[in-house]
């Protein structure tokens, strides 16, 4: 029987259902490759066999490694410099990292090639960072930062810092400048401060000015500001989570490049290579506040985990895609320790005189036996519970590093506005729902519009397990009107059907890796011009917030006036422009204006994208 | 450098206590400026779109104090003019923003408003102007909603959901969009004019096949006051194609300089936020002018202009004696109905003032424009009404 699925795609799944993770509806299809594919039959045994090991071992039994590595360690900070690696507490992380570690030297020799595919592999860092970071309970590591090209006047930037974390959302960065500036009393110190747990947020950090004018511009004013009544996973987006492990950078494997095991800082580690764009979530972890030179979204990131507890060892941030480009950053770990404790006040946030409330109400006795909680919460633990300032239930849970909310409102009401371009998804038994990936301000969002009932679901959880929590809701979501009129337009919906049904559509034959059609509108006005945008976006992030849009009209006879700088293209013969500020190339095909927006990719694969249509 | 993006928690200039502020007295005018650099060749560049019947370019007609109505049907007369819009433009103020949640974002203390500089359009008209991708958020804007730039969310905060309570209530944020899509300004809001706006600048953009000034200028002439002169932009000639296109958007302006509340007076002055003022505002010593009052992030720049003025030997073409000011916090003209004036911000400053009032015919040693220019400035010696003493800030150097 010939699979369905390639190998590629099957292979981060697997792990998802051995987990009982998977989404119901992709499930047999994963099945079905496994049992016809010899090669991820393999590598689901072997997957199975090191899950259930790891799992079914007492903390204690799990083979200790760690011992090992830390003589060598000491062995090797006497010659090499001070990297304290930390003692008991990394036995839990260990145990579920060895099982990694012992898995690619496995899968490696089991699938019976020299070099099984990278991709392959990958998808098991990603599997293996998501167990760390949901068996974590606490972490605190120091950090050397080298920051370079900030400002011409000091090129070069040195920095300690410090994250502590204690589960479920205590976290603490601080981060002291140590950088040789030509006038320490006239250039702002980036000293910041970031204290978070379950009831406030504080950040103290230097008030920033505009570069070009530093140091004159510089205040020497810090600013504090404070959040009370803080929802749970308020603001989850900004914290430093993947500084300790990376669950959002390595989110999918498709995008990172596994390079193989290195040593690195005395240390074993697995070598990961991803741009910019796809690990924003762990520079910007170093970055709550503050002043600090910005990236591209192609450079290229370096980053090495260790193979032990995939902690970050070290990350670098290069110019361009090379890597040979210049180092412009660089992280590296001198410590990292799992505490039993915190010193006293360690996660206190200071209330500051400028502050603003949630809008929370912690329930004294946090009740999740509510009829609207959801039955499956993927192993998570029911954590606070409470009301909103609007009258809404936040019902909120936590293992480890991976946390859920549900928020839950009482709505008769379809969202007004222009349609969310949310993906609609058909859940197992609930109806349908709307699903939208990680981006720079939220993680994976579900949304479901249920008779009188709005739930709304956020998490860092995988997609496929996020659709299968709110699959176990009490609640049938109801699709959204597949049409709203809007000022004279009729915006509609479409599916695969009524996108085959437009003469003037077409679709990219190719799209870069890991994206997919998930949601197309066509919005007609009263005289029956018709425009269609597609949206292609990733399963699980799209930090951009848009993905990959085309926009395509029969009813535009040219390209409309701009004022923007715009680069000449030619797409399949045909003159076109490209506008770097919106990251959209755009042309006129036979009468038929398209365009492809893709602020993330760049010129290069935009225009590839274009050249692609038919 | 990266202002990162603060998710967690409020903003700075949200609940800052103050207050009033005395406003620095100067010369009046520099609003009613818009600059006049003779416009370039449009075909003058390979690189710049031509237009043409297939690929029309944009064109804006302004003129000091607003077109008069009738300006736009005057317009489509034109030969070459596809189609043309009239657009709006003045400053509501913000009492209060929140969230999509409805969670508080701003509420600035004392009474002071934040201003918000707006465009009221005609959706279907506009729509045209827009690139393809982002018409339908502009064509099904409805009354009670706006749109904000991009630049724009990122002073609020948040995006398309979010509320502001601006004079004449709350309105929702239907989307956001680029820049270029609007067109500069702050927001997007449906003509007609809130009923708390006291005026407005009146202005219009064409699509045009070719740029027909001289017949343009010929249709307006009937409407016009005598003596008002009307500035016409084509193409790419500026980076937004809006009033008083010579100096930068007021959201640029906020983005490089920070942004403020205040509470406007009666006498056509500002009280700024005092905290703002106080970690912004600064007196320094520059060469060549007496001590000076701006924004710090200008003096760097102020500073490298006139030593180089020192420098080259011309110290003479600057009159220490004929400074009339730069922070001054005050609508264009003392109008309260008006824009705010950049003075307002300390990023633009008045030299030998007496001998080059507004409006008269510039009398500035020629040498001093292009050293100031080179340092980023930008001279109202040029503009539709002078205002020669004017330089403001315009870029970094």
């Amino acid at each position: 029987m010939k699979p369905e699925l390639d190998c590629r795609a099957a292979s981060e799944d697997i792990s998802s259902l051995l987990d009982g993770e998977l989404d119901r509806a992709r499930a047999p299809a994963v099945r079905t490759h496994v049992e016809a594919c010899p090669k991820c039959a393999q590598q689901s045994r072997t997957l199975d066999e090191v899950r259930r090991a790891v799992r079914t071992q007492p903390v204690g039994e799990v083979p200790d490694v760690t011992a090992a590595v830390m003589r060598k360690v000491q062995g090797q900070r006497r010659q090499r410099g001070p990297l304290h690696g930390g003692v008991g507490g990394l036995l839990r992380v260990a145990g579920v990292a060895a099982a990694v570690a012992a898995l690619l030297l496995a899968s490696s020799s089991l699938i019976g090639t020299r070099r099984p595919p990278a991709s392959a592999r990958a998808s098991e860092v990603t599997s293996g960072v998501r167990d760390a970071a949901r068996m974590l309970d606490s972490y605190r590591a120091r950090y050397e930062i080298v920051e370079r090209g900030w400002h011409e006047a000091v090129p070069v930037r040195r920095f300690d810092a410090e994250v502590s974390f204690s589960a479920p959302e205590s976290f603490r960065l601080t981060i002291r400048d140590n950088t040789s500036y030509p006038d320490p009393s006239r250039w702002p110190s980036n000293d910041v401060d970031l204290i978070v747990n379950a009831r406030r947020s504080w950040i103290r950090e230097p008030q920033v000015c505009p570069e070009a004018s530093l140091p004159a511009c510089w205040t020497g004013a810090t600013e504090e500001r404070t959040v009370v009544a803080r929802r749970p996973f308020d603001g989850a987006a900004g914290l430093p989570s993947d500084l300790i492990v990376p669950l959002e950078t390595l989110s999918t494997s498709d995008l990172f490049e596994l390079l193989g095991r290195e040593q690195m800082l005395g240390r074993s580690a697995l070598h990961v290579a991803l741009p910019h764009r796809q690990a924003v979530p762990l520079i910007s972890a170093l970055q709550q506040g503050g002043s600090w030179r910005e990236f591209s979204p192609f450079d290229r990131v370096d980053l090495w985990l260790d193979s032990e507890t995939l902690f970050p060892l070290r990350f670098d941030v290069r110019r361009g895609r090379s890597a040979a480009g210049q180092v412009l950053m660089s992280a590296r770990a001198t410590s990292f320790s799992q505490p039993q404790d915190f010193a006293p006040g360690t996660f206190r946030a200071p209330i500051a005189a400028l502050q603003r409330s949630g809008g929370f109400e912690q329930d004294a006795k946090g009740s999740f036996d509510d009829a609207r909680s959801p039955e499956f919460t993927a192993g998570l633990r029911p954590y606070r519970a409470g009301s909103t300032s609007a009258g809404g239930r936040i019902l909120s849970y936590a293992r480890g590093l991976t946390w859920l909310t549900m928020a839950v409102e009482r709505s008769s009401q379809p969202p007004r506005g222009y349609p969310s371009t949310a993906e609609q998804v058909t859940l197992d038994g609930s109806g349908v729902a709307y699903y939208e990936p990680a981006s720079a301000d939220s993680r994976r969002r579900v949304d479901l519009y249920a008779s009188r009932t709005h739930a709304s679901l956020e998490s860092n959880l995988p997609r496929a397990v996020l659709l299968r929590v709110a699959s176990s809701l009490d609640l049938v979501g109801r699709p959204l009107p597949a049409g709203i009129e809007r000022s004279g337009l009729r915006v509609t919906r479409l599916g695969a059907t009524g996108l085959r049904g437009l003469a003037f559509a077409e679709s990219p034959s190719h799209l870069p890796p890991g994206y997919r059609t998930t949601s197309s509108f066509l919005v007609e006005n009263r005289r029956g011009h018709r425009t269609l945008s597609v949206y292609y976006r990733r399963a699980q992030a799209e930090y951009d917030g848009l993905g990959i849009r085309t926009t395509q009209s029969p009813s535009v006879r040219f390209l409309p006036p701009s004022f923007e700088d715009l680069r000449p293209v030619t797409v399949d013969g045909r003159s076109g422009r490209w506008s770097s500020e919106r990251g959209e190339v755009e042309w006129m095909d036979k009468g038929v204006y398209r365009s492809v927006r893709a602020p993330s990719l760049g010129r290069k694969a935009a225009v590839q994208v274009a050249r692609n249509l038919e | 450098m990266k202002r990162v993006a603060r998710r967690v928690l409020p903003n700075a200039a949200a609940a800052l206590a103050g207050l009033l502020v005395g406003a620095v007295v100067m010369l009046a005018g520099e609003g009613l400026t818009l600059p006049a650099f003779d416009p370039p060749d449009p075909d003058s560049s390979s690189e710049r779109p031509r237009a043409s019947a297939t690929a029309p370019a944009a064109l804006l007609a302004w003129a000091v104090g607003g077109l008069p109505k009738g300006s736009e049907a005057a317009i489509e007369k034109v030969p070459g003019v596809l189609n043309a819009t009239t657009v709006e433009a003045g400053l509501d103020w913000m009492r209060e923003s929140r969230t999509v949640e409805g969670d508080l974002l701003q509420r600035p203390r004392g009474g002071r408003l934040v201003p918000i500089e707006a465009a009221l359009i005609e959706p279907r008209e506009y729509a045209q102007l827009v690139p393809v991708s982002e018409r339908q958020l502009v064509l099904s804007l409805r009354r009670d909603e706006l749109l904000m730039a991009a630049t724009e969310a990122r002073l609020r905060g948040a995006g398309g959901g979010m509320r502001m309570r601006l004079g004449d209530g709350w309105m929702g944020a239907a989307g956001v969009v680029s820049d270029a899509a609007a067109n500069g300004y702050e927001v997007l809001m449906r003509r007609p004019a809130p009923p708390s706006w006291r005026g407005s600048d009146r202005f219009v953009l064409a699509l045009v096949s070719r740029c027909s000034r001289a017949a343009i200028m010929e249709r307006l002439k009937p409407l016009l006051e005598p003596g008002v002169s009307v500035r016409i932009r084509c193409g790419r000639e500026q980076p937004f194609l809006r009033y008083g296109d010579s100096v930068l958007p007021q959201l640029l302006i906020k983005e490089a300089f920070g942004e403020f509340s205040a509470r406007p007076l009666p006498d056509g002055t500002i009280a700024i936020d005092p905290a703002w003022r106080r970690r912004r505002i600064v007196t320094a010593k520059v060469p060549l002018l007496p001590d000076v009052t701006c924004h710090r992030a200008l003096l760097p720049q102020l500073r490298g202009a006139l030593g180089e003025l020192e420098a080259r030997g011309l110290s003479h073409v600057v009159d220490p004696a004929q400074y009339a000011g730069c922070f001054a916090p005050r609508f264009i003209g003392r109008d309260p109905d008006g824009r705010l004036s950049h003075h307002s911000w300390g990023i633009a400053l008045d030299v030998n003032a007496l001998e080059n009032t507004f409006g008269s015919k510039p009398d500035q040693d020629q040498r001093l424009v292009a050293v100031m220019e080179g340092w980023g400035f930008t001279w109202g010696g040029g503009w539709l009404v002078p205002d020669p003493m004017h330089f403001e800030w315009l870029r970094w150097p």
